[in-house]
Order: structure tokens, then C-alpha cells, then sequence
């Protein structure tokens, strides 16, 4: 399978450089101007920003980021859809109302973890939802038809809850909540989240031997050993955990799982299984730096994250479109 | 015949006497649809006058006689269910719900309506205001001067070192000048970080800016019990650090969020809140 090794290392490579680059640039963007944040006459107030403000925004950025990507092409893969996304399907869309019930009514001021476990049952309702509507074999229209009809019910539920909870920033929060933003997330939300996403990163790398066989038909994976029923749930569970705890802290941020594996399938030979660590890098890249832009471009008023992915995926994706007609026709 | 005339003048007289009161008569059935006119409302009408106020009135966060709200009817501000109240005056915002009150107005009910309070003399006429719309300027008058007693008897000492203080609302928001929260920060003797920053009315302060800028006071909401995403920005670990509970006052919404006499209660907090940190700052040199 591996015909061009050295290809498949330049692609590590690019992405864990270019990774890099992205974080950095994240610690390194901000309200406050590199020259000014070294210029205090002691270097307490620069370590507080970097190290409690940016950092945590940055760390986020890139679990979400990676979060995304992978769930993006772990969906891809095994539903052999290249619509298949945790945004279009309804899983953050649900999740956001599981965190949003949760965070709004009371119950995440008993107990912390109550934000992100709110996320992951949404998520985990809604991935079961759109499976039920659309089946694993109902093609592309239906899985995508079931998607809108679960994402729009889940928005619609949100901002009925928040506008219904005694909140005077209601319509502020449901902004947040559809778009997304890293904006002052603290240490705390990634201690919160983190470990759900690490659980659910490992639930859905586990997919690379499966999905690779899957490639050769349902029957051949069987063939191989590969028990489908047990590769599903695995894709179901990974999929709440690390979306439902992602959304949890961060709101919705689409075409992120979408964009990434499109972008990155040619790099790894059209092979599911190995796209998933490459999605995975791939998707906190395009977070970090959809991140670094929404400070850059907007700095008096931060734009919302979802809506800079969405400009910057939107295009892309119908330039996509548009390449994949011409190549077909 | 002079006994007569004599007779028709004392009814003239008479008559002429009323036509102030008459002018200036109670309307009997009152609707307020604003949280701030709720609370003028409350305080200078008889209750028999009040038919309904706003959903909010009997909120605490907003309201500061939210107790004497207790019981009221409560309207949504509808145009239909305030017409069904048949109102004799309804009481709105300037800018609150527009489209109702021109409906009202084109359905001919008296609608008086309030302007932002935006400093302490427009305090003290929005409160003439009410009072004469509910037929008792002379409660009116009695608040004013209420207040201003209470305000000359505050009235704090200005001397000491400068003393810069900032907003931090949800949302990471700060008030600078033109609102009433800045007039009354300016009168308890404090220059007002907005304003160092070129900031007016309401605008978005990024969290890093306020770290670097580290005013001498932060002035904030009390945390709601519930959580929300958009006080998130106030429990930020990293302004626990940088502010300790010295550093911060917190002020209930419901003191300054209208024009009542109440926001010297809030003013009360912050001539405390600037003696201890002059108390401080002094303390340090």
C-alpha cells in the first residue's frame, strides 16, 4: 500500500511543521501587541496573558481543531460519504443543546464536568438520531437530508432554551452557541474537556485497520475479521465524546470535519485509515490559524470562529465541487 | 339679581379653582411596559393607579421594588392585551418597543414616554416627568429633593491620588462616557479606564488589554448563580490573579440599571469602594 513512502513522510512532516507554526502564531496573536506585552515594567502581566489567556485559547484551538478533523474523517470513512461531518450530520449542532440545557438550568453549577457530559449525551443523541433516519447504507441525500432536519431541531431547541432561561445576553449566547469562539476559554474549560476528547481521539484512531478494510467492501472487512457492529459503536462513542466535550466549551464550529479530510485524501493515497491522524493534524492547523485571523482581521470586536471557518471552507468547498463536475464531465 | 350674579361668580371662581386639578388629574388605570418606568411607577403612583406593569418589575436583578411589585398584574407588552387593560396613560422606554407604541398612539391612548437616563439631573427630570404624567408633581419634587439632600451629605472627598477604575461587564464589555454607570463613577471622584482608552458607551474590552492597563478598581456585576457562557469572561482565572477581592466591587445591575433615586445607593458603594483604595494606595507610598 505504502508505494511512496518517502511522500507519506514529506506529508508528516509539512503538517507537524506547519502545525507548529499555527500554535506559535496563536500565542503570539492577540489584543495586545508583542511589543507592548514585553514592554511592562515587569514581566508578571505578559506571563499572566500567555500563559492564562493565550495558552488555553491555543490549546483549545488545537484539541478542537484536531477534535473535528478526525470525526470529519472517521465519518467520511466509514459511512463512504464525502459529506459525512460532525457540523452538516447534527452531531454539534446536538451537542450544543446537550451543554446548552445543561449550563443554563442549573446543573453544571452543581457539579463542573456537568458541561461537558451535557455536550457528549447530546452529541450521542444526535449521532444515534441521524443514524436511525438515515441508516448505514441510506446514501448520501438521506444522511444529509437527516443532518439538516437534526441540526435545525437542535438550533431551534437552543435558542428556545436560552431564550427561555433567565438570561439578559440571550441573543449573545445564541450567537456563541451556532458559531463558536475561543474567546477567554480559561485552563478550565480545557481541563474539562480534554480528557473526553483524548478518549474519544483513541476510540476513533482505532478505526485505521477497520476503515482501511472497509475500503474493500463490508463483506471482504468481515472476511478479515472485523466485526461491524463493534467498528460502529466504537465511531458512534468516539464521535459524541470528542465533538459533544469540544462543542461543550467552544459552541459550533462547522466545515472544519469537512474541508480538512477533502483537502488531505490525495496526500495520503485515498487511504481512510491513514487519513485519520493526518485530519487530525490537519483540522487543529485550520482551527489555529481560522483562530489567529479572527484577532487579526476583527481586532476591536472579535468575529465568531464559526464564522471565519465557514469563509474560508464555504469557497474552498465550492471550488471543490466545481473541480470534482469538470473532472467527472 | 346681584345676589344672583354674586352666586354665578363663586362658580366661576369656583370653577377655575378646579381646572388645574382637573388638568392635573390622576389618571386612574396606569400600564407601564419598561422596567424603568415600572419603578418610577411604583414609587410616586397610589397603587389603586397601577393596572399592570412589565414582566420585569418583579424581577431583583432589575428592579429595586421588586417586593412592591409582588401581586401586580403583569403584561408583555403587547399592544392586544394592553388595550384589553383599557388604559387611561400607558408609560413606555424612548426606545423600547417602538412598533407598540405607535400602535397605541395611533389608537389614540396617552402614552408618555421615557428618556434614558444618562446622568443625574437626567434623573432628576425624568422623575418630574413621571410624577407630573401621574398627577402627583408634588411626590415628585419630594424625591428630588430627598435625593439631593442624600447627595450633598455624601458628597466625598475628592483629594488623595488619582484613582483609575474600569467596568467589566459579561461578555467582557466595559461602560465609558455618556451612560449614567460613568457619571456617577466621575462623581464619586475616579477617572474611568474607557475613557483613557478612548472607549464610549458600551464596547467590548478584550481581557488582555484590562490585564495590561491593571486599573486600581474593577467595578462588576455580582457572578449569577447559574452559569452562563457570557459571565465565563468574569470568572477568568487569569482576573483572579490579577485583581484580588480588594481590587473589586461588586454592584447589584438593579441599582443603576434605571434613573431612580436608588442610584445613590450605587454611588454610596463606589465613594466606599475609591476611600479604600485610596486607603491603600496611600498606605503603599
Amino acid at each position: 500500500m505504502n508505494q511512496r513512502p518517502s511522500k507519506q513522510w514529506g506529508l508528516w512532516l509539512v503538517l507537524g511543521v506547519a502545525l507548529l507554526v499555527a500554535l506559535c502564531a496563536s500565542l503570539l496573536v492577540g489584543p495586545v501587541a508583542l511589543g507592548d506585552l514585553f514592554a511592562g515594567d515587569d514581566g508578571a502581566t505578559a506571563r499572566l496573558i500567555l500563559w492564562q489567556i493565550r495558552l488555553p485559547r491555543a490549546l483549545l484551538g488545537l484539541l478542537v481543531g484536531a477534535t473535528l478533523g478526525l470525526s470529519g474523517a472517521a465519518l467520511q470513512g466509514y459511512l463512504r460519504n464525502p459529506l459525512a461531518e460532525p457540523g452538516l450530520i447534527g452531531v454539534s449542532s446536538s451537542a450544543a443543546l446537550g451543554a446548552v440545557i445543561v449550563l443554563y438550568y442549573g446543573l453544571a453549577g452543581s457539579f463542573g464536568l456537568a458541561q461537558p457530559l451535557g455536550g457528549i449525551a447530546g452529541a450521542l443523541v444526535g449521532v444515534l438520531v441521524v443514524q436511525l433516519l438515515a441508516g448505514r447504507n441510506g446514501g448520501t441525500l438521506s444522511l444529509i437530508l437527516a443532518g439538516v432536519a437534526v441540526s435545525a431541531l437542535a438550533a431551534a431547541l437552543t435558542s428556545l432554551a436560552l431564550v427561555l432561561s433567565p438570561n439578559p445576553w440571550a441573543t449573545l449566547e445564541i450567537v456563541f452557541w451556532m458559531m463558536g469562539s475561543l474567546t477567554d476559554r480559561s485552563m478550565d474549560h480545557v481541563a474539562l474537556s480534554a480528557p473526553f476528547m483524548a478518549v474519544g481521539w483513541v476510540l476513533l484512531l482505532s478505526l485505521y485497520r477497520p476503515l482501511e478494510a472497509l475500503t474493500l467492501g463490508e463483506d471482504a472487512a468481515r472476511s478479515l475479521g472485523y466485526r461491524m457492529e463493534r467498528v460502529r459503536w466504537r465511531l458512534i462513542l468516539g464521535t459524541a465524546l470528542c465533538v459533544g466535550a469540544a462543542t461543550a466549551v467552544t459552541g459550533v464550529i462547522g466545515f472544519v470535519g469537512l474541508i480538512v479530510p477533502h483537502l488531505l485524501r490525495r496526500f495520503v493515497q485515498h487511504r481512510p485509515g491513514a487519513l485519520l491522524p493526518a485530519s487530525a493534524l490537519g483540522g487543529a492547523i485550520m482551527l489555529l490559524l481560522a483562530d489567529v485571523l479572527v484577532r487579526l482581521v476583527t481586532p476591536a470586536q472579535e468575529l465568531k470562529l464559526g464564522v471565519m471557518t465557514a469563509l474560508l471552507g464555504a469557497p474552498f468547498f465550492l471550488w471543490l465541487i466545481f473541480s470534482l463536475r469538470r473532472r467527472l464531465a | 339679581m346681584r345676589c344672583r350674579q354674586t352666586k354665578m361668580g363663586t362658580i366661576t371662581a369656583l370653577l377655575l379653582c378646579l381646572l388645574p386639578a382637573l388638568a392635573l388629574a390622576a389618571p386612574a388605570r396606569v400600564v407601564s411596559i419598561n422596567m424603568c418606568t415600572d419603578q418610577h411607577l411604583l414609587q410616586l403612583a397610589d397603587r389603586s393607579q397601577i393596572i399592570s406593569v412589565s414582566q420585569y418589575a418583579t424581577n431583583p436583578a432589575h428592579s429595586v421594588v421588586a417586593q412592591q411589585a409582588e401581586g401586580l398584574p403583569v403584561n408583555y407588552g403587547q399592544a392586544e392585551a394592553i388595550l384589553r387593560l383599557k388604559p387611561e396613560l400607558v408609560l413606555a422606554g424612548q426606545y423600547s418597543g417602538a412598533a407598540t407604541v405607535a400602535m397605541l398612539e395611533r389608537l389614540h391612548i396617552p402614552v408618555v414616554k421615557l428618556p434614558l437616563a444618562r446622568s443625574l439631573d437626567d434623573i432628576r427630570s425624568n422623575i418630574r416627568r413621571m410624577a407630573k404624567a401621574l398627577g402627583h408633581p408634588e411626590r415628585g419634587e419630594a424625591q428630588i429633593a430627598a435625593m439631593d439632600q442624600r447627595l450633598a451629605a455624601m458628597s466625598s472627598d475628592m483629594s488623595g491620588p488619582e484613582v483609575v477604575a474600569a467596568f467589566y461587564e459579561p461578555n467582557s464589555y466595559t461602560i465609558g462616557e455618556g451612560t449614567l454607570a460613568h457619571q456617577l463613577l466621575n462623581h464619586a471622584g475616579m477617572v474611568n479606564l474607557a475613557t483613557l482608552l478612548g472607549l464610549p458607551g458600551h464596547n467590548p474590552l478584550p481581557l488582555e488589554i484590562l490585564l495590561t492597563h491593571r486599573p486600581d478598581l474593577l467595578i462588576m456585576s455580582p457572578l449569577p448563580e447559574r452559569g452562563d457562557r457570557a459571565s465565563d469572561a468574569l470568572r477568568h482565572p487569569a482576573l483572579a490573579r490579577a485583581f484580588d477581592e480588594s481590587q473589586v466591587v461588586r454592584i447589584p445591575k438593579r441599582l443603576w440599571v434605571c434613573g431612580t433615586p436608588q442610584v445613590l445607593d450605587a454611588l454610596a458603594l463606589l465613594n466606599d469602594a475609591r476611600a479604600r483604595i485610596t486607603h491603600t494606595i496611600s498606605a503603599a507610598r
